[in-house]
């Protein structure tokens, strides 16, 4: 029996993990890892909630999210290839081709 | 404290399978569509430059050309 | 009151004149605008005529209702037209002068190239003096009264590149704003006690009431009030210093408004409310004494002026202050008496001014004049008439209706006959040496034309060149002839209390206190005395100008010269004028440049527009950050607004 709250603080970890990730690191792959990782963050939240309530649709929505992390993944790492390509660095803030 | 008691979804396929195709039909469509949509555009954005020009310049002559789909000439 | 459907033709007609000239009048021929100003001015004047051969006291006072105006509740006011006696009196006066003006002005402002704008002005100027005069409510009046005023700038600026007249134009219709403001008040105060504008009503409502012996009250405000407007738009103290200025304007600009008619709205005014003014005893004191006051010291300023129109200006103002005392006197009929004779003299005056200035090519200043009376005798001969007439010498008209008022006025205080009696020398003194600066001796003209090659007077001039005086052309003439003939009789019409009698059902409280006043003062053997008095002193007036302007010509400039500051003082007319724009003119036009300009134009309005667009420079500036080109920096605001967004989610869930 673990309380409800442990898997929620687990998933709010992850969750913040995953934005710290994503604000500070300069890599290009690591902030893709943690979009990731913010996603499965919330996939454990919407588990928990399921199992708690009995609520099957909960595992389902896990199911649909990780199906469009998948298809983000693919996309981003496409464009990965492709600055990389361009650019030759994998450091983020060497693309600035958008600044006006 | 509330309690999440392990092991207290059965995760009968059946029931599964009926959220997936009964009640969630319509994200799940969606959902396909969007895979396919995003490997069509990884593929797209991961190529080599010249291999998505080269249909238009014909560079190395047409009996270099990939087939990207199957003509049936290659059966003679 | 019987109704009578001509009345709102009278004024319609000369607008009509207007607005065809006007719109018109640019591409027609002079002839065309000729015809059409004197054929509308004079169907009114014509008009005028037949309502006064069939007007009878019996059946007077005649009215009509033009149309409904406002309507406020109980309060209401309408386009109504009124005749009683004192209305066919000014509207005989007002189209006859100003027909004969019209008349002349063809000659006078022929070669002008605004000459179709002049006569469309001078008929909009008919129009809405005739709308003074026949008004029926205080509110209708007051449009006549502000549109003269309006015709009143238009004239006076009529040579509108000439920065003088520009200037004197907008001193005028800003001197006569702010009599006016007196006059509104006075309105509001009717409306709101009397509940009406129209005569009859105030007058029958304020006919019950007791005279305010105690000095305060609301008919002694309402008279006062009223004396304001009447002092801005007649000229008196302290609101007659546009009058002069108001010479920039073509002379029979001069003679018609600033003579003959616009000036006497006041006085007619005045009369018009006599039954409050009876009532209100201090108000009448105050009507009194500033009209004596004025008529004696603009008499003053007359005797050391130069220009001929100037003389003439303070004359206007200072004979209206003969008005002014005796209506203040409650000789209401004596004061509309006089204002009849000035209108035939001084307008006579002022045209023969304008006749030798056309003649002598635009000079106005009497230095340069001089023996014109060789080279146009009908202009001397009939200014010789109206100075006549204006010094008060019998049997000229100009006698009758000065005595009239002097006797009045001996009857309310001897003060104001002595003050009276001493304008009068003066009047007779200045008048005579105009004549004989103008006419006698020899021209002192030549010798100055010469040198100066070119006259500057307004593009009226012959252009230089012309260098013999001339008579005027005899449309220019045949007016002064009328008037002439008009300043020599139209005094007998006020013989044996005639005229009295026939403006008694108007002034039916004024006539009671008249009465009673002419049998306290006693016999007829002191009005004989006082009568010869005043022609003596005519007299007295025009030896001394003869003494000193013809037999010795160079005694005035010595007796100048010895009085020296005084001279001074008086030459520049007590130096009023910069004492106005010390007292008025500059504080207000610094307070409009400091505060209203700068602060509250430049510092509110123009700020708060600029401020608002320079805080969307700086915010725009701020912005523009967000787009950096940095992919991190779109993260972390990505990031940011995720946590604002989530925030508020829990926030409304929490509440």
């Amino acid at each position: 029996m673990i309380p409800l709250s442990y898997y929620l603080l687990l998933s709010g970890i992850l969750f913040a993990c995953g934005v710290l990730g994503f604000l500070i690191k300069r890599n290009i792959i690591t902030i893709f890892m943690s979009i990731e990782l913010m996603l499965n963050g919330v996939n454990l939240s919407f588990v928990a909630f399921a199992a708690q309530w009995h609520a099957l649709s909960g595992q389902v929505f896990v199911f649909f999210v990780m199906v469009v992390a998948a298809a983000e993944t693919a996309v981003g790492l496409a464009i990965i290839i492709a600055v990389y390509r361009t650019r030759e660095t994998l450091n983020v803030d060497r693309v600035n081709l958008l600044k006006l | 404290m509330q309690m999440v008691p392990i092991g207290a979804l059965k995760g009968d396929p059946g029931d599964i399978a009926r959220l997936l195709f009964h009640d969630f039909l319509l994200p799940f469509e969606v959902t396909s569509v969007l895979i396919l949509i995003a490997i069509m555009g990884a593929v797209v954005l991961a190529s080599r430059p010249e291999a998505i020009a080269r249909p238009h310049h014909g560079t190395p002559g047409p009996q270099e050309t990939p087939e990207l789909v199957a003509t049936g000439k290659d059966h003679r | 009151m019987t109704p009578n459907p001509y009345l709102w033709l009278i004024p319609l007609l000369p607008l009509a004149g207007a607005a065809i000239n006007g719109f018109f009048g640019r591409r027609s021929s002079k002839k065309a605008i000729t015809t059409v100003a004197l054929v509308f001015c004079g169907a009114a004047f014509l008009m005028a005529l037949l309502i006064a051969a069939r007007f009878s006291s019996a059946s007077a006072p005649y009215y009509f209702n033009l149309a409904h105006w406002l309507r406020a509740g109980s309060f209401q006011v309408d386009f109504s037209f009124y005749l009683d006696q004192l209305s066919l009196v000014m509207l005989l006066v007002v189209t006859g002068v100003g027909f004969l003006i019209h008349i002349y002005s063809v000659g006078y402002m022929w070669d002008d190239d605004g000459y179709y704008r002049f006569m469309s002005y001078m008929n909009l100027f008919m129009f809405f003096m005739l709308t003074l005069v026949l008004a029926k409510n205080y509110l209708v009046m007051f449009i006549g009264w502000e549109g003269v005023g309006l015709a009143s700038y238009l004239l006076i600026g009529f040579w509108f590149t000439k920065d003088s007249a520009a200037a004197a134009g907008k001193k005028a219709f800003i001197v006569n704003r702010i009599g006016d403001f007196g006059f509104l008040i006075a309105l509001f105060l009717m409306i709101k006690h009397f509940g009406s504008l129209d005569f009859t009503r105030v007058f029958t409502a304020v006919r019950p009431l007791s005279p305010e012996t105690a000095g305060a009250g609301l008919l002694t405000a309402i008279g006062l009030l009223l004396m304001v407007g009447a002092a801005g738009k007649s000229a008196q103290i302290p609101l007659y210093v546009w009058l002069p200025d108001a010479m920039e304007g073509p002379t029979p600009v001069s003679a018609l408004i600033h003579a003959a008619t616009m000036v006497t709205a006041g006085v007619y005014m005045v009369a018009r409310s006599s039954m409050i003014f009876e009532r209100a005893p201090m108000a009448m004191m105050v009507v009194a004494i500033i009209g004596t006051l004025t008529a004696l010291f603009a008499a003053t300023i007359g005797i050391a002026q130069t220009d001929i129109k100037k003389v003439l200006a303070y004359s206007t103002v200072s004979q209206l202050g003969y008005m002014f005392m005796a209506c203040g006197v409650g000789a209401f009929s004596a004061g509309i008496f006089h204002l009849m004779t000035h209108a035939f003299f001084k307008g006579l005056l002022f045209l023969a001014a304008g006749s030798v200035i056309h003649g002598i090519g635009g000079e106005q200043d009497m230095r340069k004049m001089g023996g014109l009376r060789t080279y146009m005798p009908w202009t001397f001969a009939t200014m010789g008439i109206a100075t006549l007439a204006i010094a008060g010498i019998p049997p000229f008209a100009g006698f009758w209706s000065k005595d009239e008022i002097l006797w009045r006025a001996f009857g309310a205080s001897w003060v104001y006959w002595l003050i009276g009696v001493i304008t009068a020398f003066i009047t007779s003194f200045y008048m005579f040496r105009l004549m004989y600066m103008t006419f006698g001796g020899e021209y002192r003209g030549a010798a100055a034309q010469e040198a100066h090659g070119h006259n500057a007077h307004g593009p009226d001039n012959h252009g230089p060149g012309h260098g013999e005086p001339h008579e005027s052309p005899w449309v220019m003439l045949a007016p002064l002839a009328i008037l002439a003939v008009l300043s020599l009789v139209g005094g007998f019409v006020g013989y044996g209390n005639r005229f009295e009698h026939f403006l008694a059902p108007v002034f039916r409280g004024a006539t009671e206190v008249a009465q009673e006043a002419s049998s306290e003062a006693g016999d007829s053997k002191l009005e004989y005395l006082l009568m010869a008095v005043s022609v003596s002193v005519a007299g007295l007036g025009w030896l001394l100008a003869y003494l000193l302007y013809s037999r010795r010509p160079q005694l005035p400039a010595r007796i100048a010269q010895s009085l020296g500051g005084l001279y001074q003082a008086v030459a520049h007319k007590y130096y009023i004028d910069e004492l106005y724009a010390v007292l008025f003119v500059k504080p207000l036009v610094d307070g409009s440049t400091t505060i209203l300009w700068h602060d509250v134009d430049q510092g509110v309005i123009d700020a708060a527009v600029n401020d608002s667009a320079d805080v969307a420079r700086h915010v725009s500036d701020n912005v523009r950050h967000m787009q950096s080109g940095n992919l991190r920096s779109y993260a972390g605001w990505v990031a940011a607004g995720g946590a604002v967004v989530i925030a508020y989610m829990v926030w409304m869930g929490v509440r």
